[in-house]
């Protein structure tokens, strides 16, 4: 299979599970527009790589591998529909397409240097959904505009790492990132929430409202932009 | 070299923070705080003042000043906003400590929440690096015993260095004993802390620089220059590079050591570290007896900030709340109005001229008469309901389930409050917004809440187009004016710069409300309101009573009509009855009837005409009482620009609404 196909089910199967679910065959085939007999067979061949695991009737579900390059390759498409929109002044509705089109071929590195001229931005322009984090061993976005980005000991395996607002109610992990400028960051370092500081969802409000969550024993409410910048080791 | 004015030398000589005009006697304290820790309410125990106070963060939004004498000596009080560290590059943050550093007052008295202390104390330790004597104030201890805390003070106080006084505030427990610690502390010398409050490593960075630093700056506490220094403080650093850049170039390099060794940010280093050595001191004088069954307060809160039952609370207690206040209201306001009708003859007839006694009755009563015998009613009732709402913690869950939908008009959670109030009076609705953070949250809630239909609307919405076309009609200008806020305040969010902060917010406790601060927060919003109203209303009664009293009604509404009857399709006679509705909304309608002769107005009026001329009425002015609020909130000019667009708003829409319903009817 080539890399530009496997990365597209990878993405696919990411978005459909919503980070849990098993996702059916059918669920892919239409999600892709292809015959759901392919489907199964690609998924088979995904299975065999190891980058997800397949049951009959249940579904297909990612290894740690595939969510891993699932994840890159979402992160790859939303900075790059930020970038033709932000930059190139297009549509955000167009946008999707000529993304999807460029994400396989942007290096790391290029990834980065994109990231870091649209100012570390949080969401993609065309319905909202957060950009994954980069895979960079930084705790801030300041601190990334500070290192070398060829020197592989600042890389870091990030797939493990959810926004805040992905978290179930009662469900707890450490911080481990923060995106957003200085200013964010120190307020939220001022409140006790400073990097590997336990954390609880306690409560989420509907309509994508804020969230409710426990640290250092005290309650706070987290805007939604807020706390899904903020990226959480289970 | 620097400013003379400061103990914070600066080398460019400027300064913002003018030191504190000091009476000699005098004792000066500032009162610092996380959010939402009781500050205010200790504030108003010693000066007497009424701060406004209720159970949600960030009502104090600048500092004040306020004076006591007790036991022969004067003391003079700064209520700081609340904060959760002073270093940072957050701009309210900043403005406590730079407030502290210039002012520098006798005495910090610090106050701390008894039940978080882990996270109150990693302020106080930032303090105490300011080289100014600290009182800590543990405040709220009636809740924190409840809760099942017990704390060792005395080991508290040897652990920090500091004076430690229990407090609550509300009860005015510990007052005094604060005051005879700040005379007992002032003037000293402090005996400076020693060493920083962070563990070994960080600590000895800290040292190294603090010698440098104290040679450069004599006069300033020099661990917390050094702190800030190591922090990157932009400011400091231009300070230290204009008189010796060498040392920035030591201080980055600790920093890069320190960031190497822990994988971290500086800033975030630092901050993790006091908040460690805070939890270590809470660790050791910190007491909790075990619960084993979850309180009530907690159980109640998961319901109230469920995401279905959430919503569901909400309409219950609004519709419950709505139901109170106009039962209560209503029957208040008939009885006001009853005993005003009955003295009416009797007064007129103290006058020979039964004219100018109508027309002192209209024109110098009427205004009071209006404000006692209708907006009061309602209002104080209302003002009950928002203090026990306050209070008692539930505002703060209303903004976290509110806060989702509000964002899609660029408002946030909390700016719902304010606009339910609006719904009875946009006076009271107005001065809610202040709890908004921000400016321009501040300024488009206000703008959404002079588009509510309030109860004097109300009353015209449903004396015409309720008694003469049906309920349906009226749900159905509600819901266009719902849709038309939405849309309104959506446009006028473009016009404002964009400076959204998102929320951070702590969830503060569910407690059952006390009576005397509902009692007290009500009755100072209400004489608050009859203060603003009451003289506006005069005067405009007066010129109305000159007018009428001259007879030239009809010339003004014959000057209205290109307006009224050209545009809007209205009858020539309401002209003046838009004229009137700027005092009050409702006496569009009670002067409909007098002027028309008939309270059938069905005889006078179309079914378009009724439904163009409340929307006209709806929409076209904020009374003359919520124009006054309006200036005192946000300055004549932005209050002029609400007032001249919903004039000419309303008569676009409403000549928009003749149009189509004509055609369509």
């Amino acid at each position: 299979m080539e890399k530009e196909i496997v990365e597209q089910y990878l993405k696919t199967i990411l978005s459909l599970s919503e980070g849990k679910r098993p996702v059916k065959t059918n669920e892919i085939a239409r999600a892709l527009g292809l015959a759901p007999a392919s489907v199964t067979e690609s998924v088979q061949k995904l299975a065999e790589k190891g980058l997800l695991k397949y049951e009959a009737y249940k579904g297909a579900r990612l290894t740690k591998k595939g969510k891993e390059i699932a994840s890159k390759v979402s992160r790859k498409h939303r900075l790059l529909e930020r970038f033709l929109v932000d930059v190139l002044g297009l549509e955000p509705s167009k946008v999707h397409k000529q993304a999807c089109a460029m994400e396989h071929t942007l290096s790391d590195e290029a990834e980065v240097a994109l990231c870091r001229m649209l100012n570390h931005p949080g969401t993609c322009p065309d319905d909202g959904k957060t950009i994954p984090p980069c895979n960079l061993d930084v705790w801030s976005c300041d601190e990334c505009k500070k290192i070398e980005l060829s020197d592989s000991k600042n890389w870091d395996d990030h797939s493990d790492l959810r926004p805040l607002t992905k978290l179930g109610v009662g469900e707890s992990g450490k911080v481990h990132f923060i995106r957003g400028g200085r200013s964010q960051l120190e307020k939220l370092n001022s409140i006790g929430m400073t990097r590997n500081t336990e954390v609880k969802m306690l409560h989420a409000a509907p309509l994508r409202g804020p969230v409710e969550i426990s640290v250092r024993g005290c309650k706070f409410c987290l805007g939604r932009g807020i706390a899904s910048n903020i990226f959480i080791q289970s | 070299m620097g400013c003379q004015n400061c103990n914070m030398l600066d080398p460019s000589g400027k300064c913002d923070i003018d030191r504190l005009e000091r009476e000699p006697g005098t004792i000066y304290i500032a009162l610092v705080g996380n959010p939402n820790v009781g500050k205010s309410v200790i504030y108003n125990q010693l000066t007497g003042a009424h701060q406004i106070i209720g159970n949600w963060p960030g009502k104090t939004a600048t500092a004040s000043r306020g004076q006591l004498k007790f036991e022969d000596s004067t003391y003079d009080f700064a209520d700081l906003p609340g904060t959760y560290s002073i270093s940072s590059d957050v701009a309210e943050e900043r403005t406590v400590g730079e407030y502290i550093a210039k002012s520098t007052p006798d005495v910090i008295v610090n106050i701390v929440d008894a039940s978080f202390l882990e996270r109150n104390l990693a302020l106080t330790l930032e303090l105490l690096a300011m080289g100014i004597p600290v009182i800590l104030s543990v405040n709220l201890m009636d809740m924190a015993e409840k809760n099942g805390i017990s704390i060792d003070f005395e080991g508290l106080g040897k652990l920090l260095g500091v004076t430690v006084v229990p407090t609550t505030g509300l009860r005015g427990k510990g007052i005094p004993e604060i005051l005879r610690a700040s005379r007992l502390l002032a003037g000293k010398e402090v005996a400076s802390v020693e060493k920083p409050f962070h563990t070994p490593r960080i600590a000895k960075a800290i040292m190294d620089l603090r010698g440098p630093v104290e040679r450069m700056f004599p006069h300033s506490p020099g661990i917390w220059l050094a702190e800030r220094l190591l922090a990157g403080d932009d400011e400091l650093e231009n300070m230290v590079r204009a008189i010796d850049p060498s040392l920035l170039d030591v201080v980055r390099k600790k920093r890069s050591e320190l960031e190497r060794e822990f994988g971290d940010l500086i800033s975030s280093i630092l901050a993790s570290d006091r908040h460690a050595v805070a939890a270590g001191i809470s660790f050791k004088t910190v007491k909790r007896s075990v619960q084993t069954k979850t309180p009530v307060g907690e159980k109640i809160h998961d319901v109230l900030t469920h995401r279905v039952y959430g919503i569901l609370s909400i309409v219950a207690i609004a519709g419950l709340s709505f139901l109170f206040v106009f039962l209560v209201g209503d029957y208040l306001a008939t009885i006001m109005i009853n005993w005003f009708d009955s003295i009416q003859p009797s007064f007129v007839s103290l006058f020979s001229d039964p004219r100018l006694g109508t027309f002192l009755w209209n024109g110098l009563l009427g205004g009071i008469f209006s404000v006692i015998s209708i907006a009061l009613p309602y209002l104080l009732p209302l003002f009950i309901i928002l203090a026990v709402m306050e209070d008692s913690g539930y505002l703060a869950r209303v903004a976290f389930v509110m806060d989702g939908l509000l964002h899609k008009i660029g408002l946030h959670g909390k700016a719902f409050i304010p606009i339910l109030l609006g719904y009875s009076c946009n006076v009271p609705a107005c001065m809610g917004c202040r709890i908004m953070e921000t400016e321009r949250e501040r300024i488009l809630s206000i703008f959404a809440v002079t588009l509510v239909p309030c109860a004097a609307t109300t009353v015209v919405i449903l004396g015409l187009v309720g008694t003469f076309m049906g309920i349906w009609w009226v749900l159905a200008l509600y819901m266009f004016n719902l849709a038309l806020i939405a849309v309104l305040v959506r446009f006028a969010g473009r016009f404002l710069p964009e400076k959204s902060t998102g929320l951070i917010m702590e969830m503060p406790p569910l407690r059952s409300p006390s009576a005397k601060i509902v009692l007290r927060q009500s009755w100072f919003r209400a004489k608050d309101f009859v203060y603003i109203a009451i003289p506006l209303l005069v005067i405009v009664g007066l010129f109305l009573a000159t007018v009428q009293y001259f007879g030239w009604l009809d010339a003004i509404s014959d000057a209205m009509s290109p307006v009224t009857v050209g545009w809007l399709g209205l009858p020539a006679m309401t002209g003046i009855l838009l004229v009137f509705g700027i005092l009050r909304k409702e006496l569009t309608l009670v002067m409909l009837g007098s002027i028309a002769g008939t309270l059938n107005f069905a005889d006078v009026m179309t079914p378009v005409q009724m439904i163009v001329f409340t929307l006209v009425v709806m929409l076209y002015i904020p009374c003359v009482a919520t124009v006054g609020v309006l200036v005192r909130e946000i300055g004549t000019r932005k209050a002029t620009t609400i007032t001249l667009f919903e004039i000419g708003f309303a008569i676009l829409v409403g000549g928009i609404a003749f149009r189509l319903l004509t055609a369509f009817a």
